[in-house]
């Protein structure tokens, strides 16, 4: 039985899994020789595939049936039979190409000097056939003569917002996943829109995908922080509530507005808010258009792409499609999609850049309880998480938030995981602001605090 | 470096009015614990005289600062400790009793107007033990209630932690007195059968 290229297609297409299709179809397209009919019908796949879904195999067959004699497109082999048929295939094109090469050669023996058939007889012997050995892979264990050089990424990675947390686990590298984990209401978002916040002020590209909270919403939020960790008068702090309430005076709304503008300038551009409204996100392929989208908005905007995406949060993508094979419950969908961007981290859109991913993502309540005990006093640990599995082993650094509720204005954090430094044994802990979406300390109260020879007096009215 | 504004959050649910006075008693506390060059790894006695809070204040920042961490603190008297101690734990304030093994500052206070029971005196030395083993300190408070002190309520007690280290002495507060001191009568020891002594 002769195995075709369509054959294989429509083999694939008949698992009905558009991510083994798609990876199948770049299979083919990388190592095989196509004609145009075949050409063709990949690219009718692909276009059925960008829309979330695959073409069924009788439509291929009917209107391609024009091309083929007998009863080729008929024949579908099981899965399990696919690889080892594209194999099948690429030998015999490598035959094919080779035959074609000896008689051109043969054709011309009598006309190439001795020097350039030489040449040609040494380019036959690259014919995979031939050679019969695969790429040569890297060896990454030999010796270097500056083998520090070699060890420290060149460059500078991403903050995570806090210098108590960065003398634990370091900076956020490129290629790696940082998962924010908290309980409901433990300022989460404050603290992801915090980092995109200062990451951008350092120069990277931030994409903030908001699948909760409206970009206005987070826009108004971020514009608090700003003034929280930069203005010196305490009465230009803003409480976001007089902003729902809409009581914010108008002497304050000159502030805000000045603020504002200032953000924007200073941000320039190096941040792309979108909410729900601005993407889909029900495949991985949309997921994709999503990021090829802000990459070349970014490289319009500030003659670079993206350094950095911010998922928040994990938990809204369960009910997704996500890679388009069946899910039997909502953790391995959520398992997908933390695969799909760990990729997206080591191998951002198939380009070879590395880029940062953060996610947020959502402690489970047991976890929570047990935090919560005074023995824990605010140390979740790996197994914290409630989405998924994969969020344990995608992470190099996990970080956690919980509100300490024996005192005011107190975050506890702790790094259950962190890949690149070690963990405390404590909880980590700073002031949160939650009236001002800000974490740390704010910059009114920054005045030097000796502890050697410090006031009760200052301390208990100051 | 310790942050200011988490040690005010912590520990400012314990400033009492007026303000003024506490800040007086709170600093001459310090004062006192500076002076008396304590062992801050061991576990204290303090008498008092109605000062307990801003003792706690002072100390609990004294040491949040030595530690670099602002402490947890759980404040506890006595009876309540053993009236929990003995109820099952359906009945237990269980976050309390957690509390007080894991929290970083314990303080139990005790006055020799309790209900004086011999278990309770091995209860808190076992307490106070637990804690040590831990490296988690206890400070046993002692309400003098501004009259002459009288540790023969707990003598046990107070020879354990005396033993660890000396006690440390606040009852010369700053403050007026809140109650009138009794009048001073002709000194009459008067002994019980079993040999007691009593003021």
């Amino acid at each position: 039985m002769k195995i075709t290229i369509p054959n294989i297609i429509i083999s694939a297409l008949n698992t009905n899994d558009i991510k083994y299709v798609d990876n199948k179809l770049r299979d083919i397209e990388s190592q095989l020789l196509l004609n145009e009919v075949e050409k063709r019908i990949i690219h009718d796949i692909d276009e059925n595939i960008n829309l979330g879904e695959l073409p069924s195999v009788s439509f291929i067959r009917q209107k391609y049936s024009y091309a083929f004699l007998d009863d080729i497109l008929e024949i579908s082999l099981e899965s399990d039979a696919i690889d080892s048929a594209i194999n099948n295939i690429r030998i015999e094109q490598a035959r094919t190409s080779l035959k074609l090469n000896l008689m051109e050669l043969g054709n011309n023996i009598d006309k190439l000097p001795p020097n350039e058939l030489k040449a040609q007889i040494s380019a036959l012997t690259e014919n995979k056939l031939l050679s019969g050995k695969e790429e040569d892979y890297t060896n990454h264990m030999v010796t270097s003569e500056n083998a520090y050089a070699d060890s420290i990424y060149d460059g500078e990675g991403m903050t995570l917002g806090l210098h108590q947390i960065e003398e634990y686990a370091g900076k956020a590298l490129p290629s790696t996943v940082v998962t924010i984990l908290a309980f409901a209401g433990s300022f989460k978002s404050t603290y992801a829109l915090q980092l995109a916040y200062l990451n951008a002020m350092e120069g990277k590209n931030m994409l903030y995908l908001s699948l909760e909270s409206t970009a206005t919403q987070l826009r108004t939020k971020m514009v608090l922080n700003h003034i929280a960790t930069t203005t010196d008068k305490s009465e230009e702090l803003i409480n976001g509530k007089w902003i729902i309430d809409q009581t914010l005076k108008p002497e304050l709304q000159k502030v805000y507005n000045n603020y504002y503008n200032d953000l924007m300038v200073k941000l320039n551009n190096r941040i792309i808010l979108w909410d729900e409204e601005d993407i889909q996100y029900d495949t991985f392929l949309d997921m994709t258009e999503v990021l090829r989208r802000a990459d070349k908005q970014f490289k319009k905007e500030t003659g670079r792409g993206l350094d950095g995406v911010i998922l928040d949060q994990l938990a809204l993508l369960k009910n997704t499609r996500a890679g388009g094979r069946k899910y039997t419950y909502d953790g391995a969908v959520l398992n997908d999609w933390m695969t799909y961007f760990r990729k997206q981290a080591l191998n951002f859109l198939d380009t070879g850049k590395e880029i940062n991913v953060f996610v947020v993502s959502q402690i489970n309540r047991d976890s929570y309880t047990e935090a919560s005990k005074p023995k824990k006093r605010g140390m979740y640990d790996m197994t914290a998480a409630s989405d998924s599995n994969e969020i344990e082993r995608a992470s190099a650094t996990m970080i956690t938030l919980y509100k300490d509720l024996t005192a005011d204005n107190t975050l506890l954090i702790n790094i259950p995981k962190a890949r690149n430094g070690y963990t405390p044994d404590s909880p980590i802990q700073t002031e949160v602001y939650g009236e001002y979406s800000h974490i740390g300390p704010l910059k009114v109260n920054l005045n030097s605090f000796d502890e050697t020879t410090f006031d009760l007096e200052d301390l208990i009215n100051g | 470096m310790i942050s200011k504004e988490l040690l005010k959050y912590k520990y400012g649910k314990l400033i009492e009015q007026p303000i003024e006075e506490f800040i007086k008693e709170a600093t001459f506390i310090q004062t006192q614990f500076k002076d008396t060059n304590l062992n801050v790894d061991r576990p204290l006695l303090i008498y008092g005289n109605n000062n307990r809070n801003a003792c706690v204040y002072s100390l609990g920042v004294n040491y949040s600062i030595l530690n670099k961490k602002v402490l947890d603190y759980t404040i506890i008297t006595a009876p309540h400790f053993i009236n929990q101690h003995f109820l099952s734990e359906e009945h237990r304030d269980m976050e309390l009793y957690q509390n007080m093994y894991y929290t970083d500052l314990l303080f139990i206070t005790i006055s020799q107007l309790d209900y004086k029971h011999q278990y309770l005196e091995s209860l808190l030395i076992d307490l106070i033990e637990t804690r040590l083993t831990s490296n988690k300190l206890t400070h046993i408070y002692f309400e003098t209630n501004g009259s002459k002190k009288n540790n023969a309520s707990y003598m046990t007690l107070f020879n354990y932690l005396t033993n660890k280290q000396l006690a440390l002495d606040i009852t010369a507060t700053t403050k007026p007195s809140s109650f009138s001191k009794p009048t001073q009568k002709a000194s009459k020891e008067t002994t019980t059968k079993g040999g007691v002594k009593f003021f």
